[in-house]
């Protein structure tokens, strides 16, 4: 027994493995809200990491900007006939504009679930390994940012802002497990109706995320467009998750269940659009009542 | 002067790998998502498996267990995973190094050996944590293989050109 106490290693490693467990369940706990040094190592991390990412991302915008050029005449007819309907477009938005302020004003509106602040920032890095896939961003709470705000990148949602530190950022990709889309309400607005649902999840081997809680029973075309519903959360109301790739009935054969093609590429990310909602939350309402 | 340039060196090293791994994730995301898997960058670990070779255990796992902590902050969110598994590999080849001789082959079949342990740690606490559903069979096919190609074949083509750096600044100051 003495024997066994005195073997120095075996010491140490069970006094590791504890310390590992420990470190381990503490931290996972408090996921999204580190503690204060944790947030100091990533952010320095991410301060360093800009010098590789700054550069790449000045020369990718380059080389992007030269391939834009030889497309210019093309683009410059398309514009033109662009340019002839923008008058009319403005006008119209003008008159809609200021329709919209005038009601708001009636229904003694702050804010709706559509109004929201972007901020818009680089990608530094992103998880080698992808158990968790999350982007690193260079924009943190000294810009605003909060945990749960919604992030857009190639004019699709892409994702929620995991954990918060004062110059960067933490991005949780809807496409990270299964479980990190859950939750986005959304709806798909069709001619006739417009149709509820909560995203349920993402679909690893299809490649598409998972609509379910779809209280309507009509019929859903594939290719409609899948919004974000506003309705709960950090969520601004209209923001593009993807298209409509298929319909069919859920696990309990009761309600229907949409599996949508997302808009944005997961796989080109360079830059993204944090959404910060105007409208309050239920966690602000909470905060002013107290 | 020369003591420090020797200290200093692996630490530069690891944290330029560190980094490294995150911008190759990023810039090049479509690309490692390969036919034969899912290829993961792991800089990180070959550059630890060759100074291993040439430092003391104990510097090491310190700074294994330092780096793994910046990437578990940095990448993660979460203490531990990558701590465990930096300082595992750092363990096996300080044991293995008394009885092999660093040099390229040795090198690239150490990494294996390494990112495989590395790999098994990382995947066991993802699935403890439920941060991942899939199999073990599933992990072997669509991670595991394609990340030893890959980072089988990097240790190949660079691993040289580290040990002589490596080398050159230890033999300098002991010249010196």
């Amino acid at each position: 027994m003495k024997n066994f106490f005195d073997n120095k290693k075996l010491i140490t490693l069970l006094v590791s493995f504890i310390f590992f467990i420990g470190i381990l369940w503490f931290s996972f706990s408090h996921f999204g809200s580190p503690p204060y040094f944790q947030k100091i190592t990533s952010d320095m991390t991410a301060v360093v990491g800009r010098v590789f990412s700054a550069p790449v991302n000045a020369l990718n915008s380059f080389f992007s900007d030269v391939n834009h050029l030889q497309d210019t005449f093309e683009e410059n007819q398309r514009l033109k006939q662009e340019v002839d309907r923008l008058a009319e477009t403005q006008a119209e938005i003008t008159s809609l504009n200021e329709e919209n302020e005038s009601l708001k004003e009636e229904l003694d509106l702050q804010s709706t679930l559509t109004d929201y602040n972007a901020v818009t920032g680089s990608v530094i890095a992103r998880n080698p390994d992808r158990w968790v896939d999350q982007l690193i961003i260079d924009r943190g709470s000294t810009d605003g940012l909060q945990n749960g705000m919604s992030v857009m990148s190639n004019n699709g949602l892409i994702g929620r802002v995991a954990e918060v530190n004062p110059t960067s950022a933490k991005v949780t990709l809807l496409t990270a497990n299964e479980e990190a889309a859950v939750l986005t309400s959304t709806e798909i607005v069709q001619e006739d109706e417009t149709i509820y649902g909560v995203i349920n999840g993402f679909d690893i081997d299809r490649g598409n995320l998972v609509m379910e809680q779809i209280t309507s029973d009509a019929t859903i075309e594939e290719g409609t467009d899948v919004v974000t519903s506003g309705l709960g959360g950090l969520v601004p109301r209209g923001l593009l998750v993807g298209t409509v790739a298929e319909v069919s009935l859920d696990r309990h054969g009761l309600g229907q269940r949409v599996y949508i093609e997302p808009a944005a590429d997961f796989e080109n990310i360079r830059f993204v659009t944090i959404i910060n909602r105007e409208a309050e939350t239920v966690s602000d309402a909470d905060e002013e009542s107290e | 002067m020369n003591h420090w340039k020797q200290t200093l060196l692996p630490l530069l090293l690891m944290f330029s790998s560190v980094l490294l791994d995150g911008f190759i994730a990023s810039y090049w995301a479509s690309t490692l998502d390969t036919n034969i898997g899912l290829v993961v960058p792991r800089i990180i670990l070959l550059i630890l498996i060759i100074l291993s070779f040439h430092y003391k255990e104990s510097f090491m796992l310190g700074s294994a267990a330092a780096f793994g902590f910046m990437m578990d902050a940095y990448y993660l969110g979460f203490l531990g995973v990558y701590m465990v598994s930096f300082m595992l590999v750092v363990t096996i080849v300080s044991n293995l190094k008394q009885i092999i001789q660093p040099n390229v082959l040795s090198y690239t079949l150490v990494s294996i050996l390494g990112i495989t342990a590395a790999e098994l740690v990382v995947y066991g606490l993802m699935r403890i944590l439920s941060i991942t559903t899939i199999s073990f069979q599933v992990f072997v096919v669509s991670r595991l293989s394609a990340t030893l190609l890959f980072n089988g074949l990097a240790m190949l083509l660079f691993s040289y050109f580290i040990h002589r750096l490596v080398v050159n600044t230890l033999s300098e100051s002991e010249n010196r």
